[in-house]
């Protein structure tokens, strides 16, 4: 690969500044203008010339196999209206406070705090808060890379098509940058080599010293992002491809590379979003939309501890990194904005300015730290992080959905539908029971009420719950009333086909206030149901009801009319056809 | 809502006095003498219209003024209510079994307390208790349990005019659940003991919120009418809380009873005790 570079050693002062199109690169333009700077790269930085076939790259990876790869600041970082930014160490540690206007969304890479606004960039030492350097600097950050002596920043340039990416020393000094037509993604760098992914297939490994690409791999999967975690160096976006002895089969698939399983999810939440958008210094709904997950420095590939975290507003959703099972749900007290995943658990941030550990395997909240105030936009790194286990049991996961069921927030209902869904189809029977509690004590908001009915109806486990919520009736004596989930229970115990229901379900059908709408309900599970016990009860009601006009009663008495004839008392119904006080509605509904 | 059995259930000694206050507006057919109209009926000629829908209005109308005289026709009005009429031709019919009396109607006519149309279920109620027997108890006995006031009312009162003791829990338990059309019946039924626990519940007839119904003055005469009779000790305790409340009906009730021979001197004097108070508190 040929750069169309000059040449200059990176920490040569004085690149020419007519290289710079100012048209298509503020951002550039403001970093030269400064009079400071290295190599720069600009119109084409990776020759299509060179060989994707991942050799060059397995040589790269030989030559840095023995560097070891520090690990990232453990911090939450907080951005508090249009100049406030607050941080904090995760492991404990008062929080910094830092202005500066807030043009885009910061980035935390490394140890660094990387920001940007009113026309200057800035890095930020990430435990403490303390300014390492600035540059003036425009346009907007997809994101950056530290490696504890140079921060290579990449960002979009103000036309969005392109890539700039800048490396900036302690001193603020530009040792190198590239401007180029393609879309360059959140670079890593290791040892000083920066692996730029591009165009979303490939990861080029750039050689700061000499200002060269010296090596590029095609990945098969989309690629806009590399990171490192737990000591090794990852590419992806909805996968993870680990920079190891597998790497030059990359181009083939061969990669050591782990997704996570296919599932539907509330707002169909990414893993980690495109690395060639650059965010901007406000919240935006897919923040609380959202999936996190650690990919493993070991062999083979994995996802760490076995899960990953989806989460949707003020839900953590805990999930089997390879059954795509749900294992566990949190109740959040505030909307998530951010999170990241690290060794045995997930810390999430959120709209309090506070950072929840939560235990992987159980969703369990193992601790917290305090920005101490809200924040607009939350930022988390873990790396190295661990939390000791919870104390506290885990909690059925019944009992967990029933606790986000209960949240009263705006836009939780796709998350609500999506844990009723989960509790219909679930196989633990007492799935039955929290459905039945929840249709019956209207634990959900008056929207969800018809997927909460929806849910039970479709239960086809727990039958005995559902008889013994069938069973009272309405009585004024005892005072007792029906259940208000008679309709989802009839239809449960049809599907399930439990003739036990039949004798409840018949003293339903002649409680004159079952309404009508359940009325139809309980009327055709015992079409399917009823048994001769029943006969009297339904020879009662059709004589009572046949003559009836309205619409819906008359499709309730031919459903009765069916449950007659199923049991041998088809005599009745035949009689009723040709009886003149049958209603001719129900007469055309019955079958001859 | 006319109570259609104010006053003692069959068999039972009279009142000296007039009935007391306006029971609810009467649903139930009133039961013609055996004797009236007898001679003119053509049960032949109604027993072919009862078969005709062109007719059977009508025939329905023309049983239920004839009453217990035209009780052939039970069977057949059973059988076309059995069948399942229009909620018109149901409540005619009901209406004409109600006032046939025909104690084997009590089981057609049971199902319809339970009816989905509110003036049917309370005809249904109303007119059980005429046709009498074991289905017409156990059908108001369960009707105290209907979730519907109307229901539980006209129950009852059935219950009551058929003398049906062994409910007489299960109307303590109505009385305590609010229903107070349930003290008449167990003021009339009941045990003394039974009684006691009445009496003791009196606040719940003497109430502003129920002064108008005048179940208080219902449950008092009952009480002072009733074939078994009650120590005086009850009686006067019923009395004297009576006069406590105030209740216009049940001092114009105890006013009524000018010659009340068949009580006792004691509960006499209470009566008086509470008429004179009565007049000294009157404005």
């Amino acid at each position: 690969m040929t750069f169309r570079d000059d040449g200059r050693s990176a920490r040569v002062p004085g690149l020419r500044t007519e290289f710079v199109a100012a048209l298509r690169s503020i951002f550039v333009a403001a970093l030269l203008g400064a009079g400071c700077g290295g190599g720069q790269t600009q119109g084409a930085a990776f020759e299509q010339k060179l060989k994707d076939d991942g050799a060059a790259m397995e040589e790269v990876r030989q030559r840095l196999a023995s560097v070891p790869i520090p690990s990232n600041a453990d911090v939450v970082v907080g951005v508090f209206g249009a100049r406030s930014l607050v941080g904090a160490p995760l492991r404990g540690g008062d929080p910094w406070t830092f202005e500066h206007p807030i043009d885009c969304r910061p980035v935390i890479a490394g140890s660094v705090v990387v920001g940007a606004g009113d026309h200057e960039m800035f890095g930020l030492d990430a435990s403490t808060g303390k300014l390492l350097w600035s540059r003036k600097a425009g346009g907007c950050l997809r994101g950056a890379a530290d490696d504890g002596k140079t921060t290579v920043v990449s960002s979009r340039p103000i036309t969005g098509l392109g890539g700039i990416v800048v490396a900036i020393d302690r001193d603020g000094l530009v040792v190198r940058q590239i401007e180029d037509d393609s879309n360059i993604g959140v670079p890593a760098i290791v040892d000083g080599v920066v692996f730029l992914p591009w165009e979303g297939r490939y990861v080029s490994a750039y050689d700061l010293s000499i200002g060269e690409e010296v090596a590029r791999v095609r990945l098969t999967e989309r690629v806009t992002r590399a990171f490192t975690a737990g000591g090794a160096l990852f590419f992806g976006e909805r996968t993870a491809t680990r920079f190891d002895e597998k790497i030059a089969l990359a181009p083939k698939g061969g990669a050591s590379t782990v997704g996570l399983p296919a599932r539907d999810l509330p707002g169909d939440p990414r893993w980690m979003g495109s690395g060639l958008d650059a965010l901007p210094p406000h919240a935006t709904p897919e923040d609380s939309v959202r999936i996190y997950a650690r990919p493993t420095a070991s062999t083979p590939i994995a996802i760490a501890g076995g899960r990953y975290l989806a989460t949707h507003g003020r839900a953590a959703i805990g999930i089997d990194a390879t059954s795509g099972a749900i294992v566990w749900i949190h109740a959040h007290a505030a909307s998530i904005l951010g999170g990241s995943a690290y060794e045995g658990g997930f810390a999430i941030c959120d709209a309090d300015g506070r950072v929840t550990f939560l235990a992987a395997p159980t969703g369990e909240p193992t601790g917290s730290v305090s920005l101490g105030k809200p924040a607009d936009i939350c930022l988390v790194q873990t790396d190295s992080l661990t939390r000791d286990a919870p104390r506290a049991e885990a909690r059925p996961l019944r009992d967990q959905i029933v606790d986000v069921l209960a949240l009263r927030y705006i836009d939780a209902a796709p998350v609500q539908r999506f844990l009723l869904r989960e509790l219909a189809t679930s196989k633990d029977e007492r799935a039955t029971e929290t459905l039945i509690g929840i249709v019956i004590g209207r634990t959900v908001s008056e929207d969800l009420d018809p997927d909460a009915r929806a849910a039970l109806a479709d239960r086809k486990l727990g039958a005995d719950k559902m008889l013994a919520a069938l069973a009272p009736t309405r009585d004024f004596l005892e005072g007792t009333e029906a259940t208000t989930a008679l309709a989802p229970l009839a239809d449960a115990l049809a599907k399930i086909g439990d003739a036990r229901a039949a004798a409840p379900l018949a003293e339903h059908l002649l409680d004159p206030d079952t309404s009508l709408a359940d009325l139809h309900h309980v009327a055709e599970a015992l079409s399917v149901l009823a048994t001769p016990t029943q006969a009297p009860t339904l020879r009662h009601f059709f004589a009572m009801y046949r003559s009836e006009t309205e619409p819906a009663m008359v499709r309730v008495v031919a459903h009765v009319a069916q449950a007659l004839a199923r049991i041998g008392e088809g005599a009745v119904v035949a009689a009723a056809l040709d009886d003149p006080y049958t209603s001719d509605l129900l007469k055309a509904s019955l079958p001859k | 809502m006319a109570l259609a059995m104010i006053g003692p259930a069959h068999g039972q000694p009279q009142p000296s006095g007039p009935s007391p206050a306006a029971p609810p507006p009467a649903a139930s057919a009133p039961v013609p003498k055996k004797t009236q109209k007898s001679a003119r009926l053509d049960i032949t000629a109604l027993a072919a219209s009862l078969a005709d829908p062109g007719s059977i209005a009508s025939a329905l109308d023309a049983a239920r003024e004839a009453g217990p005289a035209a009780k052939k026709l039970a069977p057949l009005i059973e059988e076309r209510l059995a069948r399942g009429l229009p909620a018109d031709l149901a409540e005619k019919a009901i209406l004409a079994l109600g006032a046939l009396g025909a104690e084997s109607s009590s089981r057609v006519i049971a199902p319809y307390l339970s009816h989905r149309t509110s003036a049917i279920r309370q005809l249904a109620a109303e007119n059980i208790k005429n046709t009498g027997g074991p289905d017409a108890e156990r059908a108001l006995a369960l009707g105290l349990r209907s979730s519907h006031a109307e229901v539980r009312a006209a129950s009852a009162r059935g219950l009551r005019h058929l003398g049906s003791s062994a409910h007489v829990p299960d109307l303590l338990r109505a009385l305590d659940r609010g229903d107070i059309e349930a003290a008449p019946a167990i003021a009339a039924l009941s045990s003394t003991e039974q009684c006691r626990d009445l009496v003791a519940r009196w606040d719940r007839l003497s109430g502003s919120d129920v002064a108008d119904t005048g179940v208080e003055a219902r449950a008092l005469e009952a009480l002072i009418t009733r074939k078994a009779k009650l120590p005086d000790d009850l009686i006067v305790a019923a009395v004297t809380k009576a006069a406590a409340s105030k209740n216009p009906r049940s001092l114009a009730y105890l006013r009524s009873l000018k010659k009340p021979v068949a009580l006792s001197p004691r509960v006499r004097d209470a009566i008086k005790l509470a008429i004179s108070e009565g007049k000294e508190r009157s404005p």
